[in-house]
This record gives structure tokens, C-alpha cells and sequence, in this order.
């Protein structure tokens, strides 16, 4: 089976002043399709820029990288902003909705920066807020909803445009125990339905919740277990 | 994204902070409303110079003019004779392309009626005058060809005289009056001319009038016979060169080859009243488009803050798929809108300005005029200055790093 993703060796570099900061240092990481993997580490050890990467907002310096059989390792912005549209759903820790736009509008942004006009898109935006348990609130705004409230739109809004990829970063650290564990509930039964899901946490006890863990440090994969 | 999707989320940006966007668009609306209203107040003077051209002939009329003889045949002066009838008559039979010769001799007069007098220019005329000048009579008849054969004794009077010598009431048609001394038969009456502009009645002149046949006037009153004007009307002006040229040639041989008269056209007239149009113009579309450009500042400013307010914004949109070109596409859609909000407001309050100050102004020389050129000019330069004001912070928008962005709070 082809992997959704493959990276070879990667590597990412930034100059910060005079110094060339060594955030990936030879990743080797392969997402099969239906993964539901948790990236761990601590910060400043690498997994936001392998988040970055695994999410086309960035470019690696070095190294290959493949998104569904096909080299990506080098591709322009406007590639990267249409693999993100089409085949990346993001889930952010401080969910990251549009206050202006309500919540059907906001689970239908990424459609509107599709490259071609989809008819489906908003039976589709309806059946992912069925899917989070939010379709009798889409005229509300964001700020009339609670923060589990809000994350489950979030990932409606991941859902819209039925990716390849459900990328989570840190998608409970804003939330309280009860709520953090009925979103995790509800990536564990969006992995069942078939979806590949990586969840980017610090936080031993999300990570405990997935098939697979990736353990980050100092740049590098320290650890690849499965349950 | 498309156009249309980024112009209505750039209306909903605008309603979304509607005190600011109103500071911005206001310069906008002021600076297309300012170019407007002055825009109007310069039609409003030109078309009353416009009409006043026209009444007195416009440039279809060509003036055959006195002038001083060249320095060669200067010697020849004793024999100049100037303009005559003959010489009208001469053109009107010989020239092409000629609607109407008018030959005219004023005479400083007195006219009684009803034993009232009154101080009035009188012409000798032929009925030409009437073409020419644009006259036209609302009693009666018109000055004609026979009353310049027969010499007849009869007067065509302007309102102005009708109302000195005669009651409100009393049709002067068919009355007599005396022109210095001499009894004529009053056979019509001319319309009355009127184009209040201020205090002044641009076309007064028009009214204060006594035509009489102008063989009457050489017999009675101008022994000499030498016309004060000589108006020919060309018929068509695309051959007014060779006309001008016909006249002259024509004149040469009934002066005897002195050339002691010059033809004079309109041209000059028109293009002084186009050179100072177009400067008025200049002066107050440069007013105006100054300020439409400060506007443009104003709006570049808000873009600027807005946009490094909406960082985060920005960032989510580009992390669920949107390209550069999709964010410069919307935050200039967002400035166009801003600037055309504004400009379609101040075309209309120009024009609601020209409004209120027409019916206040009623009868004031300064009384300004809609032009719709101006209302288009206008609310073009505000879609552009929209365009220009919005480039750089699209630009900025645009290049933002999504990453850096998300990270923003």
C-alpha cells in the first residue's frame, strides 16, 4: 500500500543570528493510510517543525518527501497551498476559527479556496457537522460556543474537504479533561471510519489514546512503537 | 477564490469595522464629491458663455471687419470707401457655401411712441439679420427683401422698446413711431431674449433694438452708406477656409484691390472658449483628484492596519488552502469596495449639492450644472485609487509566512 506520506532523511535548518538551528536532523517517517499516530516530545525538540512539514506550510532544506506516491520535496507555494486545501484537514490547539464568519461559513473557508467550484461542498460541510455533533448550531458565532464546542467545529471544518490527512496540533491543550476526552473520542472514531489522523501532543495521556507513537527529541525519531 | 466571493468578503470586512472604514471612505466621498460640485459650478459657466456665443451667431458667422490698409497702398487711403450694401450683395451672389449675408448700419436714436421716448441702438438691416443674429419675431413680420427694395417706412421693434413706448396691454403692430424725427409703421414685434445670470441679463441687449430696412436708413439718417457690420453665415463649416477665402477675393474686386477690410472668423472665439474651459477643467479635476489621492493614503493606512491586525486571520486562511493570490485578491478587493462605496456615495452627493444649489442659486450667473462626464471621472478615479491604495497591503497580505502568521496573537 502506498503510504499518504514518506519522508527520507529529512532535514530542516533555520539561521537564527549567526547560528544554524538544527530542527530536523534525518527524519525517516512513513503514514500509512487509517495511521492514527501521536507525535510526542517536549518542545523546542522538533515536533512543530515536523508538524509544519507534515502539513505543507513549510519546505524541508534536505531530504525526501513523498505525499501519495509523489515527490513533493520541492514544490512551489502555490502546490503546497493546494495540497493543503484539498488534502490536509488542520486541527489547531487554539482552534483558530474566523469570529466574523458562523460556523457553517467557517467549516466552508477552505472550500472557498479551492481551485475549481465544488457542488458537494455544502452537503458536505452539513454531514461533518452531523459528524462532530454541531449541526443544529451552524448559524452561531464562534464566541457563542464553548471551547469543546468550538474545537469540534474545528474539525468539521478539517473534515470539509474529506483530506487525506487529518493533522492535530495539540488539539486538547486548551480544554478541560472531560471535553479533551470526548474530542479524543472523536478522533479515535474518525480513525475507525477509515481516516488517517496524526495528533501532534506533549502530553502522555493523548498519546496513550492512539495505535501509534512517535517520540521526538533534538531533531530525530527517537522511538516508533505501535500498540 | 473568486472575484465576486472576494468583493462580498470585502463588504463584510467593511461592515465588520464600520466606524473606521467610514473615516477612511469619507475622504474619498469628500474628495469625489468636492470634484463634482466643482465640476458643475465650472459647466454652469460655460454653458451660459456657450448660449451667449450661440445667440450672437456661434461660429458659423463670419464678420467682414474695417482694418487699416497695408503700408504698400497705404497712399490709396482717400479712396476707401469701406463697407457697403454692394459689397453684401456681391457676396451673397457670387460666394458658395453662404446661408445668409447681413449687412447692417447703426444708428444712435431716439424712438417716440405714445409721446414716451426712448434712448435705442437702430439698424438698417435685411432680413438677413434675422438668420444670422438669431432673431425672430413674436407679432408680425420680419424686416423682408421688398421693404428693402421699396425703402419702405416700418420698424421692427425688440421688447425692450415695445415695453418703453407702449402699454402692457397696446399691440404695437401696426402703430406708428418716430426714429429721430421720422414716422415708421411698427410691423413687428421680436421675441423677448432673456438669460439671467446674476444681476445681468446676459441677452438684454438683444431686446433693446429697432430694426428698419437698411436701404430706409441710407436715405434717411446715413448718406454715406457705409455699413458699421457685415455678418455672412456659412452654411457648411468643414469648407470654411475656402469660404473666408471667396469672401476676400470677392471684396478685393468691389474695394478695387484695396485691402481695407479683414474677414474674421469665430475660430478664435472657440478656441479661447475651449483653451479656458479646458484650463477651468484641468484646475478642478486636479483639485478634486487630489484629493480622491489623500484619500488613497487614508485607505492604504487602514489596509495596512487592518491587515497586520488580521495576521492570524490570515494565517488559518492560508493553513486551509489559500495562495498568495487568493489573500492579495481579497484585501484589494476589500480596499476596491472601500473606495467604490465612497465614490458612488460622493457622485451622489455631488450631485444632490448641484441640486439644492441650483434651486437656492435660481438665477445666479454662478449657478452650477451637473456634468456627467465629471460623475464618471469621479467614480472611475475612486475604483483605481482603490486599486493603487490597495496594492501594497495585498502585497503585504499576500507574502505573509502562514507559519509566522499562525503563531501571531
Amino acid at each position: 500500500m502506498i503510504p499518504v506520506l514518506e519522508m527520507k532523511q529529512v532535514k530542516k535548518h533555520y539561521r537564527m543570528g549567526g547560528n544554524v538551528v538544527r530542527a530536523l536532523d534525518g527524519v525517516d517517517l512513513a503514514v500509512a493510510p487509517g495511521d492514527f499516530i501521536a507525535i510526542v516530545g517536549p518542545s523546542g525538540s522538533g515536533k512543530s517543525t515536523l508538524m509544519h512539514l507534515l502539513g505543507f506550510l513549510d519546505q524541508p532544506t534536505d531530504g525526501t518527501m513523498y505525499f501519495e506516491g509523489k515527490d513533493v520535496s520541492k514544490i512551489s507555494s502555490n502546490e503546497r497551498a493546494r495540497i493543503r486545501s484539498e488534502k490536509i484537514g488542520f486541527v489547531f490547539q487554539s482552534f483558530n476559527l474566523l469570529p466574523r464568519l458562523n460556523v457553517k461559513q467557517n467549516v466552508l473557508l477552505p472550500h472557498y479556496y479551492r481551485k475549481s467550484r465544488d457542488p458537494g461542498a455544502r452537503e458536505r460541510a452539513d454531514k461533518a457537522l452531523a459528524t462532530v455533533g454541531m449541526e443544529d448550531r451552524t448559524h452561531h458565532r464562534p464566541t457563542q460556543l464553548s471551547g469543546g464546542q468550538r474545537q469540534r467545529v474545528a474539525i468539521a471544518r478539517a473534515l470539509t474537504n474529506d483530506p487525506s490527512l487529518i493533522l492535530a496540533d495539540e488539539p486538547t491543550g486548551n480544554l478541560d479533561s472531560i471535553t479533551a476526552a470526548s474530542i479524543l473520542d472523536l478522533f479515535t472514531e474518525l480513525n475507525r471510519q477509515g481516516r488517517t489522523v496524526i495528533i501532534v501532543t506533549h502530553d502522555a495521556h493523548v498519546a496513550g489514546r492512539t495505535k501509534r507513537q512517535v517520540h521526538v527529541a533534538d531533531g530525530k525519531i527517537l522511538r516508533d512503537q505501535s500498540a | 477564490m473568486n472575484l465576486l466571493m472576494a468583493l462580498w468578503h470585502g463588504l463584510g470586512q467593511i461592515w465588520a469595522h464600520k466606524l473606521r472604514s467610514l473615516l477612511s471612505l469619507l475622504s474619498v466621498f469628500l474628495g469625489v464629491a468636492s470634484l463634482i460640485a466643482i465640476m458643475g459650478f465650472i459647466n454652469g459657466l460655460f454653458v451660459g458663455w456657450q448660449a451667449n456665443l450661440y445667440e450672437s451667431g456661434g461660429i458659423e458667422k463670419v464678420a467682414v471687419l474695417d482694418d487699416y490698409l497695408p503700408k504698400k497702398q497705404s497712399y490709396l487711403a482717400p479712396f476707401t470707401k469701406g463697407k457697403t450694401l454692394e459689397d453684401a450683395q456681391a457676396i451673397r451672389n457670387l460666394c458658395h457655401n453662404i446661408s445668409a449675408v447681413s449687412p447692417e448700419i447703426d444708428l444712435d436714436s431716439t424712438v417716440i411712441a405714445n409721446a414716451k421716448s426712448f434712448q435705442v441702438r437702430t439698424q438698417g438691416v435685411t432680413p438677413g439679420i434675422f438668420v444670422i443674429n438669431r432673431y425672430s419675431v413674436t407679432k408680425g413680420r420680419i424686416i423682408t427683401d421688398r421693404d428693402v427694395q421699396e425703402r419702405s417706412l416700418v420698424a421692427v421693434i425688440g421688447s425692450a422698446v415695445a415695453a418703453a413706448d407702449f402699454h402692457p396691454d397696446e399691440d404695437p403692430v401696426g402703430k406708428t413711431i418716430s426714429i429721430n424725427g421720422v414716422t415708421f409703421t411698427v410691423v413687428g414685434l421680436l421675441k423677448k431674449y432673456s438669460l439671467v445670470r446674476g444681476d445681468y441679463d446676459e441677452l438684454e441687449i438683444k431686446n433693446q433694438i429697432v430694426f428698419i430696412p437698411i436701404t430706409t436708413m441710407e436715405d434717411r439718417f446715413k448718406p454715406d452708406k457705409k455699413l458699421t457690420w457685415l455678418n455672412v453665415e456659412v452654411a457648411d463649416l468643414t469648407f470654411m477656409d475656402e469660404t473666408v477665402q471667396e469672401i476676400s477675393n470677392v471684396l478685393i474686386h468691389t474695394h478695387h484691390g484695396m485691402r481695407d477690410f479683414r474677414v474674421s472668423t469665430s475660430a478664435d472665439e472657440l478656441a479661447e472658449f475651449n483653451t479656458t474651459k479646458g484650463g477651468f477643467e484641468f484646475t478642478g479635476q486636479a483639485i478634486g483628484l487630489v484629493t480622491l489621492l489623500i484619500g488613497g493614503v487614508g485607505i492604504t493606512n487602514l489596509m495596512l492596519a487592518s491587515v497586520s491586525e488580521r495576521m492570524r486571520e490570515i494565517g488559518i486562511c492560508k493553513a486551509v488552502g489559500a495562495t498568495s493570490l487568493d489573500i492579495f485578491i481579497q484585501v484589494l478587493a476589500e480596499a476596491v469596495c472601500l473606495s467604490a462605496i465612497g465614490g458612488a456615495l460622493g457622485v451622489g452627493a455631488g450631485a444632490v449639492t448641484i441640486q439644492v444649489l441650483q434651486s437656492v442659486m435660481a438665477n445666479s450667473f454662478f449657478s452650477p450644472i451637473f456634468s456627467v462626464t465629471a460623475g464618471l471621472v469621479g467614480f472611475t478615479f475612486s475604483l483605481l485609487i482603490g486599486v493603487v491604495a490597495g496594492l501594497y497591503p495585498a502585497f503585504q497580505a499576500s507574502r505573509l509566512d502562514p507559519i509566522e502568521a499562525l503563531r501571531y496573537e
